[in-house]
């Protein structure tokens, strides 16, 4: 059985309550034309905030589109690979 | 190409030159390999630039979890991949353009619905990540392939996002 030193367990005992993100990240390939597409039809927010979720990733290099259990973002993230677009997960921030 | 439009019926379609369907048959039919030949198993085709691109790390400081992750995704994506590859290859039909000596062939119209359309979208973005890896496009989307290639290549790069535009926005509007 693999030992877990005490710091770790600590930690994760920590942030067991915090949430999952959902990061989608710039690329220099993917249109912007098509990028705020995928978040509009996908995540069904309006054009307005599919456009500044999309000029984020364009102008900050990142952004997140979501936030929730690691459950729902590990599929968001799927998802997003199968659009084409390059997505992560990471823990949200304290 | 004529700009792809929405038609009342719901589809979307367009006039493609003879010689744009047969590029976007051969660059499609060579996607339908790669994507055929990608193994999720083997750490050697992943450390390939292109294929880590068509299947990205979710966990980027976490390889086990990237690992975990990628052994429950990375059939089903590639199974998606494959699938909307082919549906581009239907919607073109199967025949090569008959060489015509008199008449310069006709324009082609391809008229796509809605479940096609996503698989154009797909594909679209699938080909323009393959060959951004081999045009070495930079963070900055500069090219920096210099070979006798480099210009035909950047064209087809070009002209596949002219085409995933079009679409865009005929089914935006």
């Amino acid at each position: 059985m693999p030992q877990i030193d005490e710091s770790t367990r600590v930690r994760e005992a920590i942030s067991l309550d915090r949430p999952w993100v959902t990061v989608v990240w710039d690329d220099p390939v993917n249109l912007m034309s098509y990028v705020a597409y995928v978040f509009r039809s996908y995540f069904g927010v309006t054009a307005a905030e599919a456009e500044r979720l999309m000029l984020q990733v364009h102008n900050n290099g990142r952004a997140i589109v979501a936030t929730g259990d690691r459950e729902s973002m590990e599929r968001h993230v799927e998802a997003m690979h199968g659009y084409g677009l390059w997505a992560t997960l990471d823990r949200a921030e304290e | 190409m004529m700009e792809f439009r929405r038609e009342d019926s719901g589809t979307v379609s367009a006039m493609f030159e003879p010689i744009e369907v047969d590029l976007l048959r051969q660059v499609t039919s060579q996607l339908l390999q790669l994507l055929g030949s990608i193994d999720a198993d083997d750490a050697a085709m992943l450390a390939q630039p292109a294929v880590r691109r068509l299947l990205p790390d979710a966990y980027p400081d976490d390889p086990e979890a990237a690992a975990e992750f990628r052994r429950f995704t990375a059939d089903g994506l590639l199974e998606g991949k494959l699938a909307n590859a082919a549906a581009v290859l239907g919607a073109l039909g199967d025949d090569e353009q008959k060489d015509d000596p008199v008449h310069d062939p006709l324009p082609v119209p391809i008229v796509l619905d809605e479940q096609q359309v996503q698989s154009w979208l797909r594909t679209l973005t699938d080909l323009r990540l393959v060959v951004a890896d081999r045009l070495q496009i930079d963070p900055h989307g500069m090219p920096h392939l210099d070979d006798e290639e480099s210009h035909v290549v950047n064209d087809i790069y070009n002209w596949l996002g002219m085409v995933q535009e079009s679409l865009v926005y005929a089914i935006d509007a």
